[in-house]
């Protein structure tokens, strides 16, 4: 199986990121990317994460970017292209990033949002050990409307069991 | 009565009681009114038993200038009222959309106060927010009537964790655009 490296986005990274951030089936699962794709928004998340209690990293394969993964204070989000799905990347980065969370910061868990109708990071996150917390509306920036959002935790105990 | 400041809210005059932040000395009222099961269990973050401490922690945070949610006392002291009649606050979650919670000490329900804060507060509009999201527990139709009383419309069904029940609760979701 191909190898997976990660590291801080850079500039350089820019024009990738746009690409698969300009995916409709991709944006409409996010959080706070807007709709249609702005360059500007882009280029201001191609860079390393500012704080020193997460990191947002880009997953390569080779030289290719496929997505995106980070662990900010106890929130975890992800993004992947269509390109690499289905191949369990997803999966082998998040493991990562949740394994990588846990190490470097004190947090006793992880959480992790999912909107009503992603049913395969839900799927991801209950294989991986997450549990349902509550659900509620919250806005969908992409979509322009309040979504329903289903937020599941995953503890440390849960995770090194 | 000269009221303690917090950066970046104002008081705001709501007929029989005004808002405004709340200060170190609510914190014996406020314990009392949330040390009370009738009211804990109809909140999201309220333990039951209250833990000491807690409100004193509430008020530090809500005194913090790097705070997401503004809380308000309503305070009822210059109308021959109580001085803490109950508690409101909006939780910014996202541009110009904010979350507004409150709670009225059981003493004081049933006579409309809840539904004059929250006007109140979305008539000043602090946030200059454009869009308002609340919730009700559903087995509490009260609150949710102060919602509708304000304008509000019913968005959908949701459920939030209730720490005093400590269980998961049935919530109804209401949004309220200000233009």
């Amino acid at each position: 199986m191909a190898e997976l490296t990660y590291r801080d986005l850079q500039p350089s990274d820019a024009g990738a990121l746009h690409d698969m951030m300009s995916d409709w089936s991709i944006v409409r699962q996010m959080g706070g990317w807007p709709w249609p794709p702005s360059r500007d928004v882009t280029d201001s998340r191609s860079r390393p994460y500012p704080r020193e209690n997460g990191f947002v990293w880009g997953v390569f394969l080779g030289h290719r970017l496929a997505g995106t993964v980070g662990v900010t204070g106890e929130w975890l989000a992800y993004a992947l292209s269509p390109r690499f799905q289905g191949q369990g990347i997803g999966s082998r980065a998040v493991r990562h990033a949740i394994d990588q969370g846990f190490a470097r910061f004190e947090i006793d868990r992880i959480t992790a949002n999912t909107w009503d109708d992603n049913h395969a990071s839900y799927a991801l996150l209950r294989k991986l050990g997450f549990t349902h917390w509550q659900t509620h509306y919250e806005h969908a920036q992409a979509r322009g409307l309040p979504v329903l959002c289903h937020e599941h935790r995953l503890s440390r105990h849960t995770w090194i069991a | 009565m000269k009221h303690e400041t917090v950066v970046g809210q104002p008081i705001v005059s709501a007929g029989r009681f005004i808002l405004r932040p709340p200060q170190t000395s609510d914190a014996g009222l406020l314990s009392l009114y949330a040390g009370d099961r009738n009211l804990a269990r109809y909140t999201r973050s309220i333990p039951h038993p209250l833990p000491p401490g807690t409100i004193e922690a509430m008020i530090a945070r809500a005194r913090n200038p790097d705070r997401k949610e503004d809380v308000w006392v309503l305070d009822g002291a210059a109308t021959d009222h109580a001085e803490v009649l109950g508690l409101i606050s909006l939780t910014r979650i996202d541009r110009k959309q904010s979350e507004a919670s409150y709670w009225i000490a059981p003493a004081f329900w049933n006579v409309g106060f809840a539904t004059e804060a929250l006007q109140s507060l979305i008539d000043a509009n602090p946030h200059e927010a454009d869009c308002y999201f609340a919730e009700a527990f559903q087995d509490n139709p009260g609150s949710a009537r102060v919602l509708t009383n304000c304008g509000f419309d019913y968005l959908g069904d949701a459920e939030a964790f209730c720490v005093a029940r400590n269980t998961v609760v049935p919530t109804w979701t209401y949004t309220r655009k200000t233009r």
